[in-house]
C-alpha cells in the first residue's frame, strides 16, 4: 500500500514538474494557448463537479464565468480599476449573484434550480445584446487590456496554471470525501434527510458549494476575458455551459480529479474537432449518452471499477460492484 | 404605445401563447408522468417544423395533412427514444436530464448537417388577414391558435376520459401503486413521451409557417415553455394554459415596447418571482 502511494505521488510530482517547465520546451504558441484554455476549462469543470456533488444540478455554469468576465472588463475599461482589484471584484459579484439565485431556488424542488440556472444563461445573453452601452452588444467588447506585467502567452500560462492549482486545492479540500466539508457534501447525496436530522443545515452546505463554485467560474471568466482580449455574448452562452457539463460527465461527476481528467481530455478532443464545428456537438452529445448509459461513473468510475476487480481477484474475493 | 398597437400585440401574444401552451403541455406531461425534464424538447419542436417543411416542399403533401403526419413521425421518434434511452434511466433524475441534453446536442448537430444553415419557411396555403375593428389578425396565426385549442381539448379528453388517461393520472399520483394495480408503466410512458413529442412537433410546424425554421430555433420556445410550466404549476394542464397565454401576451407586449432580447429577461424575472412568491405555481399541488 505504501509503495503504491509512493508511486502515485512520484507520478503526480513528475506531471507537476512537466507542466511547470512546459513553456520552456514547447515554443509553439498555439499549443500554449490550448493549455491555457484547458486549465481554465479544468477550473470550470472542477467547480461544476463540486456543485453536482452537492446535489445541485446547475445547467448554466458558463453564465457565471460570463458575469465575472463582463464585471472585470467593465471595471477595468470604464472605471480604470486596476486589474487585480477588478479580478477580485469579478469573483465577489459572481458569488453574490450565485447567492441570490441559489438562495431562492435551492430551497424548492431541484428542477427549479436546474431550469433557473439554464435560463439565466440565455437571459444574460439577451441583456448583453440589448445594451450595447456598456456591454458592447452582439459584437461584444474588444481591445481589453491584459493584466499589467502579464502580456505574453508564456506569462499567461503561469498565471493560469497558478490559478488552476489554487482552485484545485480549494475544490479538493471542499469536495473530497476525506475532508470534513466533503463528508457533508457526500451526505447530501447519500441521505439528505438523515444529515438534516443530525442538525446540519443541508441547504446552507449546498448554497456554500454553489457560491464557491460560481465564484471560481467568475475568476476564470475574468482571466479568460483579459487573456483573449475580447469577449462577446456567445462566449458564455448555453453551448459553453453544456461543454462544461460534458467535461464533468466524462470525469464521472464524482471526483475533482475526474473533472481534471475529463476537462483535459475533452479540451483536446474539442480542439481536434474545431474545424468541423457541427460535429463537436454530435460527438459530445453521443458521449454524454454513452457515459450515462454505460459508464455512469465516467472515466474515474471505470478506472476504480477495474482496480476493485483487480484487487478482489488478487485477494480471491468475489467482485462487488460499487454503487 | 397607442391602443391600436397594444391590442395588436395582445392578439399576437395570445396566438403565440397558444403555441407555447402546446410545447409546455408536452413538457409538463413528461415531467408529471415520467419525471423527465426534457431539455431536447426544443429540438423535437424544430424537427416537427422540418418534417412538415419536407413533406410540403419535397413530397408535395398539403400543409394540413403535413401537421398530423409530423405529429405521427415525432410520436414514433418518442417511442424509439423511450425504448432506447429513457427506459434505461428511469427514476434517476440526473441521468434523465443528461440523456435529454445529449439528445438535444445530437439532433441540433444533425439538423445543421442535413437541414443547412439557411432559414426556411413552411409554405402554407393560407394567407391574408382578418380585420376585427382596429386590429388585424393574420389568418395563419388565427388558424394556429385554433388548432392549438383543438389539440389542447383533445388532450384534455384523452387524459380525463380514456383508459390510458386514467392510467396516466394514476402513475402521476403514485407510480408504484399504479403498477401494483396492473397499470402497464412501460406502455403509458411510451404513449406519454409520444404525445409530448407530437405536441411539440405540431407547435414547430405551426410556427414554421408563421416565422422561419432553422436548426437552432428550439431553444427560445423551450425556455419559455420551462417558465410556463413553473408558472402554471408542474403537472397542471389548466395552469399551463393560463400561464402560456399570459406569458405569450406579456412577452409580445414587452417585445413591442423594449425589444425581444429584454422579453427573455422579463420572462426570467417572472420565473424568479413565482419561485419566491408561489413555488407551486398557479394551480400546482404542493
Amino acid at each position: 500500500m505504501l509503495r503504491n502511494n509512493r508511486a502515485k505521488y512520484l507520478g503526480l510530482f513528475t506531471i507537476l514538474v512537466l507542466i511547470f517547465i512546459l513553456p520552456l520546451w514547447i515554443k509553439n504558441l498555439y499549443i500554449i494557448h490550448i493549455f491555457i484554455m484547458m486549465y481554465l476549462n479544468i477550473v470550470l469543470a472542477m467547480g461544476l463537479t463540486a456543485i453536482f456533488k452537492a446535489g445541485a444540478l446547475s445547467f448554466g455554469h458558463a453564465a457565471y464565468a460570463g458575469i465575472g468576465a463582463y464585471t472585470s472588463v467593465l471595471l477595468v475599461t470604464m472605471l480604470q480599476v486596476p486589474f487585480w482589484v477588478a479580478f477580485l471584484l469579478a469573483g465577489v459579484v459572481t458569488a453574490l449573484i450565485a447567492l441570490f439565485i441559489g438562495g431562492i431556488t435551492l430551497g424548492v424542488r431541484g428542477i427549479y434550480f436546474t431550469i433557473t440556472t439554464f435560463a439565466l444563461t440565455e437571459v444574460l445573453k439577451g441583456i448583453y445584446i440589448a445594451y450595447p452601452n456598456p456591454f458592447g452588444g452582439p459584437g461584444g467588447i474588444r481591445g481589453i487590456p491584459p493584466p499589467p506585467g502579464i502580456e505574453t502567452k508564456g506569462e499567461f500560462y503561469y498565471l493560469v496554471l497558478f490559478f488552476a492549482l489554487i482552485s484545485f486545492f480549494t475544490f479538493y479540500r471542499m469536495a473530497h470525501s476525506r475532508s470534513s466539508f466533503g463528508i457533508l457534501c457526500d451526505g447530501l447525496k447519500l441521505n439528505e434527510l438523515l444529515e438534516e436530522s443530525l442538525g446540519i443545515n443541508t441547504k446552507a452546505v449546498r448554497i456554500i458549494v454553489f457560491v464557491v463554485g460560481c465564484a471560481f467560474a467568475g475568476f476564470a471568466g475574468s482571466i479568460m476575458a483579459h487573456y483573449l482580449r475580447q469577449i462577446n455574448p456567445e462566449t458564455f452562452a448555453i453551448h459553453t455551459s453544456i461543454d462544461i457539463i460534458v467535461f464533468c460527465a466524462a470525469g464521472g461527476f464524482g471526483s475533482i480529479s475526474g473533472a481534471v481528467i475529463g476537462a483535459t481530455g475533452l479540451t483536446m478532443i474539442g480542439e481536434l474537432l474545431y474545424g468541423i464545428g457541427a460535429y463537436k456537438s454530435l460527438v459530445f452529445g453521443a458521449m454524454l449518452i454513452v457515459i450515462v448509459l454505460f459508464l455512469p461513473g465516467g472515466v474515474m468510475g471505470f478506472v476504480s471499477q477495474r482496480s476493485i476487480k483487480r484487487i478482489s481477484k488478487k485477494k480471491g474475493v468475489d467482485h462487488v460492484s460499487p454503487t | 404605445m397607442s391602443s391600436e398597437i397594444f391590442w395588436q400585440s395582445m392578439v399576437n401574444g395570445l396566438t403565440m401563447g397558444m403555441i407555447y401552451v402546446l410545447i409546455a403541455l408536452g413538457l409538463t406531461l413528461l415531467y408529471s408522468i415520467m419525471h423527465i425534464v426534457n431539455f431536447a424538447h426544443g429540438e423535437i419542436y424544430m424537427l416537427g417544423g422540418f418534417v412538415s417543411y419536407f413533406l410540403v416542399t419535397r413530397l408535395g403533401f398539403s400543409y394540413f395533412l403535413s401537421l398530423p403526419m409530423a405529429m405521427v413521425v415525432l410520436f414514433m421518434l418518442g417511442i424509439v427514444l423511450e425504448k432506447l434511452f429513457f427506459s434505461r434511466v428511469r427514476g434517476n433524475f440526473m441521468h434523465c436530464l443528461l440523456v435529454t441534453l445529449g439528445i438535444s446536442l445530437i439532433f441540433q448537430s444533425l439538423g445543421w448537417t442535413f437541414f443547412g444553415t439557411e432559414d426556411v419557411n413552411v409554405p402554407s396555403p393560407i394567407s391574408g388577414v382578418i380585420k376585427f375593428g382596429i386590429i388585424f389578425i393574420p389568418k395563419q396565426r388565427l388558424l394556429s391558435a385554433l388548432i392549438g385549442l383543438f389539440l389542447v381539448g383533445l388532450l384534455y379528453l384523452l387524459i380525463s376520459k380514456t383508459k390510458i388517461g386514467r392510467h396516466m393520472r394514476a402513475i402521476e399520483q403514485d407510480s408504484e401503486a399504479a403498477e401494483l394495480f396492473g397499470v402497464n408503466i412501460n406502455l403509458v410512458n411510451m404513449v406519454a413521451l409520444g404525445i409530448g413529442f407530437a405536441l411539440a412537433a405540431v407547435g414547430g410546424a405551426l410556427i414554421g409557417a408563421i416565422f422561419v425554421l432553422n436548426p437552432s430555433i428550439g431553444l427560445v420556445p423551450m425556455l419559455k415553455a420551462f417558465v410556463i410550466i413553473i408558472m402554471g404549476g408542474l403537472g397542471s394542464i389548466g395552469g399551463c394554459i393560463v400561464a402560456g397565454l399570459l406569458l405569450g401576451v406579456i412577452d409580445s407586449v414587452i417585445a413591442t415596447l423594449l425589444g425581444a432580447n429584454l422579453a427573455y429577461a422579463v420572462a426570467f424575472a417572472i420565473l424568479i418571482l413565482i419561485i419566491i412568491v408561489r413555488p407551486r405555481g398557479f394551480a400546482g399541488h404542493a
